[in-house]
């Protein structure tokens, strides 16, 4: 078996009274798209910046593909790719004025790093416009070159922290579609912080939730959905008054009730009560036609992963 | 220093060059030229009803370079941090030490081009006039050379260590900017305070020329020493 390409031990870091990584153990399997799915202060860029050896670690261990943290910061670096939330383009350059700075960078062979480019930005659909200043682009296309950027030098791990963020829906999906094959095509480890479970269960063969510095839970997408024992019952029928809603929305066991199209859409914290919904809702004077009850999605799940996790800890960025 | 650190620092000397020439601002630079021009003339012409106005010319020719190289490093750091490029950067090969050596070369280079043109017409104004000035004009280029010419790389050096200890640009660029007019008003008025002690008498051109030289130069490699030591990743970051 492999040696996972990320792996942390207990790894914590705290600025002042503030924990923002707390005693984190990770394993990210080489060759697999991980993602460390989190709230906003969740404490994922913090985890970031651990990794790639920005910002040194208060206690505990980390080492990606075989090195040290602590010791071989630079090592790391040298084989990793990363795409920050911010794309961090150089705005008065060109697109590929900004590619071949870090192709030098990378001290990659001026035949080669020409190839590599082109290769890429054709990839991603942005050739055609590879002599436009990035202060001119849209932020999806900042995002595209951003993530050209971290592949061009052919990296054993890629890291991208939030990649879709502050991209419409239509946006995201494209980057996705595109971030999902070109990762798989590198055979690169990816490592993806994200705070959408939707993008977390289209892109990841494996997902972390992350909640107050601390990893909560962790596994395969539809794993985690099943390990949470939530549960999501549709009840068709008519007569579902307001104040009903809310009676079900309040209750300890239920995480959201919601009413669309003549269908009540409860959310379980537990599949269990199920029985007890169902009896308020007949007991209340609705009609019921039909229940239908199915396993919760990663997004539901991580809502009640969150709510279980709630109560201790601090929030840091 | 190792020769891949050189060459590492020698990519970022490129790509800040590279940024400051493709800022769109044509006209913006041609004023900025033409008014450190202008004032190379001027300086020793408005300095002439002074004893020592002539070995006052070469501070006033170094006072718009000093004030221009302190807000360029400041730009190169805090300005870098707060366009979030930085953090890129650092997240790459390159060592925290060659990036910020990178940026200090850069900087000071073109503080040293910048120096040039504000040194050199008047000095050669100065040779065709045959010091009018009353101090030769080969002492003023030795001025410029032995004193000026390091407190550009101080006022960069300064600014480095500035914008690594402060988390906002905007307050960086204000305390160096103060840094550098504090550094330029003292030397000033060290020097005339000199000449009054002395009973208006002119010190001799080397003693200033000696002493000035001898600490900017000590301060330069104070500063370079410490800004090597307090180069971390996580202070660059502004970040705990």
């Amino acid at each position: 078996m492999p040696a996972p390409a990320v792996l942390t031990q207990q790894l914590t870091r705290r600025f002042g009274a503030q924990t923002a990584i707390d005693h984190v153990d990770l394993a990210v399997p080489a060759g697999a798209v991980y993602g460390i799915l989190g709230p906003m202060g969740a404490g994922k860029t913090t985890l970031v910046r651990l990794l790639l050896g920005l910002v040194p670690p208060t206690s505990g261990s980390a080492r990606l593909l075989g090195f040290d943290v602590r010791t071989h910061a630079d090592a790391i670096r040298a084989r990793t790719g990363v795409v920050l939330a911010a794309p961090g383009l150089y705005a008065s350059l060109t697109a590929l004025e900004n590619l071949r700075l870090y192709a030098r960078i990378w001290r990659l062979p001026t035949a080669d790093r020409d190839a590599r480019i082109q290769h890429l930005m054709e990839h991603l659909g942005l050739w055609e416009r590879r002599h436009e200043r990035v202060a001119e682009w849209s932020p999806t296309m900042k995002h595209k070159l951003a993530i050209v950027r971290a592949l061009v030098h052919r990296p054993a791990l890629l890291i991208l922290d939030e990649p879709t963020l502050g991209l419409d829906r239509l946006d995201q999906e494209l980057l996705r579609t595109d971030l999902s094959r070109l990762a798989h095509q590198e055979g690169a480890t990816a490592l993806i912080t994200t705070r959408d479970p939707t993008e977390a269960a289209t892109l990841c063969d494996w997902v972390a939730i992350m909640h107050h510095g601390r990893l909560v839970a962790q596994g395969e997408p539809a794993m985690l959905a099943q390990q949470s024992d939530t549960a999501r019952m549709v009840i068709k029928g008519r007569g579902f008054t307001p104040d009903l809603i809310q009676l079900i929305a309040s209750r300890r066991d239920v995480s959201r009730a919601a009413i669309a199209a003549g269908k009540l859409t409860v959310e379980l914290v537990c599949r269990s009560t199920a029985a007890a919904i169902v009896n308020l809702v007949v007991e209340s004077g609705a009609d019921v036609e039909a229940v239908e009850q199915c396993r919760a999605d990663l997004e539901t799940a991580y809502g009640t992963i969150l709510e279980q996790s709630n109560g201790a800890g601090r929030l840091v960025g | 220093m190792a020769p891949g650190v050189l060459l590492d620092s020698w990519t970022i000397v490129l790509k800040e060059w590279r940024e400051w020439r493709c800022i769109r601002a044509r006209l913006g630079w041609s004023a900025l030229l033409l008014l450190i021009v202008a004032w190379s003339f001027a300086a020793p012409i408005l300095l002439r009803g002074f004893s020592i106005g002539a070995l006052l010319a070469p501070m006033a020719w170094a006072a718009l370079p000093i004030t221009l190289a302190g807000v360029m490093i400041t730009d190169a750091i805090a300005g870098e941090r707060e366009r979030q490029t930085l953090e890129t950067l650092l997240a790459s090969r390159l060592p925290a030490r060659a990036i910020l050596l990178g940026k200090v070369v850069a900087v000071t280079l073109l503080g040293w081009l910048l120096l040039a043109l504000g040194a050199l017409p008047g000095i050669l104004q100065q040779v065709l006039a045959a010091g009018d000035a009353g101090v030769s004009p080969w002492i003023m280029a030795r001025m410029v050379l032995g004193v000026t010419t390091p407190a550009v790389l101080l006022i960069v050096l300064a600014g480095a260590l500035i914008s690594l200890y402060t988390p906002s640009m905007r307050f960086a660029l204000l305390l160096t900017i103060a840094f550098a007019g504090f550094l330029m008003l003292g030397a000033t008025v060290w020097v005339l305070g000199w000449v009054n002690q002395s009973g208006g008498a002119m010190p001799a051109e080397t003693t200033i020329f000696g002493l000035g030289a001898a600490s900017v130069t000590v301060i330069d490699g104070v500063l370079f020493g410490w800004l090597l030591v307090a180069t971390k990743t996580d202070r660059l970051l502004a970040i705990g």
